[in-house]
């Protein structure tokens, strides 16, 4: 076998309601905004609802999220110095839990299968490149970082441009509702009184490469990654947070580090009484109870397939700014086990980060990434 | 390619073959009720079975038809799960999407088989397994390729055995193609040199 493939990661971008650009969303999320609000009676079925939705006026086609996922995508380009790189392999891959599945409605089944949207995106890229879709409930936007950064170490592709990206509908918000799972007011992860979770819709895209002269900003690396499943229950988390545990212990172990290595965690933290406890079992089984930690749900809301790398790509800049945000909605952290959750914005230089994302079916995914 | 086939299983037009043989077969029935013939040929008993959307109870009797001819001590890790899938979840995405437009209260039991990935939960609860998840869309299936994805996640390190192939449905319209592979042994790798 050749010589260990070292896997670099950074043009980092986020579209979202709170921002469109990364350093917008990040300044202003730094400055305590949010993309979450009431909104009223923004589907015929749904009379309020408290969620984070870019405006109907930032678009011009009734593709909304091919637009945005779009924008991301140009965003991550515009900050790679392209030389030779453009000949090279690229994968494009796609996290995305729904696509463009608005057009559902009008029972359009091509275009509301994620495959369709992926293609679209595709054809607007600089590059011939490998395309996939990845789909794995909320875990989606990490299973695809991870896919992509083992298919760079394994020598198959040279670069890999990845975006997540979901939209908040009809389809979601209605199912979510059904579930009793939603907050009718700011989400509170974390928080002792938290209620539920808030949908939220946005895209975010990052590079990543074995080519560190690729990025225009010295990149990050990435380290390892895992998924897991709970074996559990395919809509309710583990209450042992059993499957996170494991997808965690298996990132330490692909990374080559130990747990005491981590100096923060960006968590999942949707906001819903089982999940931040399941999370906090898990990172507390590993000893991480006083890791500094953020749930990022409060600014965007749950951005399901696009979370992960929009969570991603806010961490990442906070390792660049030495700034790590604090948990919007979350004033008096409690769940049962302990845990460090930031709930003021905190400066500090941090080297080595855990992600984490849990989903539906049970999946878990946990991804390290280091500053060089 | 460094895997190899353990065991196979085909479901389609009516027919379930495992390691190339037919295993059960009816002429005529509609889909849902071949569902329900099938998993009764199985002679198991798991009422969770008949909560699930269509794409999880092929993809259930798949695993379960595969696994019959295996005796594996799978430890609870070392299988990962890789699916292709064509259409998502578009067949139960429809049944929801068909409760709204009828202004009609949407069912959870519906929604949560609104994800492709579920099949895999299902799997995994079935069989205690915490291994690997990977589900990727794509319009066709192409063992090569299937392999290939297979071929990364044990070589990485990251599983033993690896469970997948295709699963895809959509109305009346069903295709399973599922494969257990692990790594080639050293011999035949060996030999090749």
């Amino acid at each position: 076998m050749a010589g260990k493939i070292n896997v670099f990661l950074g043009a980092e971008n986020v579209i979202s309601p709170l921002g469109w650009g990364i350093q917008e969303t990040f300044s202003n999320a730094k400055n305590g905004r949010t993309g979450l609000k009431e909104l009223e009676q923004p589907f015929p079925g749904i009379t309020n609802l408290f969620a984070a939705k870019f405006d109907d006026a930032s678009f011009s086609t009734d593709s909304p999220i091919e637009e945005f996922a779009g924008e991301s995508c140009r965003g991550s380009l515009e900050n790679l110095n392209f030389e030779h790189q453009l000949d090279e392999r690229w994968l494009f891959v796609l996290s995305t839990t729904k696509g463009d599945i608005i057009h559902l409605k009008n029972g359009e089944m091509d275009r509301s299968n994620p495959y369709y949207l992926m293609q679209q995106l595709q054809k607007e890229l600089p590059f011939e490149s490998q395309g996939k879709v990845i789909s794995c409930a909320c875990i989606s936007g990490l299973a695809a970082l991870i896919y992509a950064a083992d298919k760079i170490a394994a020598d198959q592709v040279d670069h890999a441009l990845i975006v997540g990206a979901d939209a908040l509908s009809e389809f979601t918000s209605l199912g979510f509702e059904s579930f009793f799972a939603l907050d009718s007011e700011q989400c509170k992860p974390f928080d002792k009184s938290r209620k539920g979770l808030n949908l939220g819709e946005a895209a975010a895209s990052l590079v990543l490469s074995k080519d560190q002269t690729l990025f225009q900003t010295s990149p990050l690396r990435y380290l390892g990654g895992a998924t897991s499943n709970d074996a559990n229950h395919i809509s309710g988390p583990s209450r042992t947070g059993e499957g996170l545990y494991r997808a965690v212990d298996k990132a330490l172990k692909y990374s080559h580090k130990t747990a005491d290595q981590i100096e923060f965690v960006s968590a999942h933290g949707t906001g819903t009484l089982f999940n931040d406890e399941m999370e906090s079992k898990a990172f507390a089984s590993h000893g991480l109870q006083n890791t500094p930690l953020n749930s990022l749900k409060g600014y965007f809301g749950h951005t399901l397939g696009a979370s992960s790398l929009v969570e991603m790509a806010m961490t990442m800049q906070s390792m660049r700014e030495n700034v790590f945000l604090k948990t919007m909605g979350c004033a008096a952290s409690g769940t049962e086990t302990e845990r460090n959750v930031l709930t003021e914005n905190l400066g500090m230089e941090i080297k080595i980060v855990l992600k984490t994302a849990s989903g539906f079916g049970g999946c878990n995914a946990a991804v390290l990434i280091e500053n060089q | 390619m460094a895997i190899q086939v353990l065991s196979s299983c085909s479901i389609e037009n009516g027919t379930v073959v495992v390691n190339g043989t037919p295993e059960y077969s009816v002429e005529n029935e509609v889909f849902s009720d071949f569902l329900k013939s099938a998993y009764r040929h199985l002679d198991i008993s798991y009422p969770k079975y008949f909560k699930m959307d269509k794409l999880c109870q092929l993809a259930f009797l798949g695993t379960e038809y595969l696994l019959k001819t295996n005796d594996i001590p799978f430890t609870d890790d070392e299988v990962a799960l890789c699916f292709f899938n064509g259409r998502s979840s578009l067949d139960t995405d429809s049944k929801h999407q068909q409760l709204i437009n009828d202004g009609t209260k949407v069912s959870p039991a519906v929604f949560v088989y609104t994800l492709p990935n579920i099949m895999m939960g299902e799997i995994a609860i079935k069989n205690k397994w915490y291994g690997e998840n990977l589900l990727i869309l794509r319009p066709d299936f192409n063992f090569e390729e299937w392999a290939l994805e297979a071929d990364l996640l044990i070589s990485s390190g990251k599983a033993t055995y690896c469970l997948g192939g295709w699963v895809d449905v959509f109305q009346d319209n069903y295709q399973l193609h599922l494969y257990l592979v692990e790594a080639a042994e050293i011999k035949m790798k060996l030999t090749s040199i």
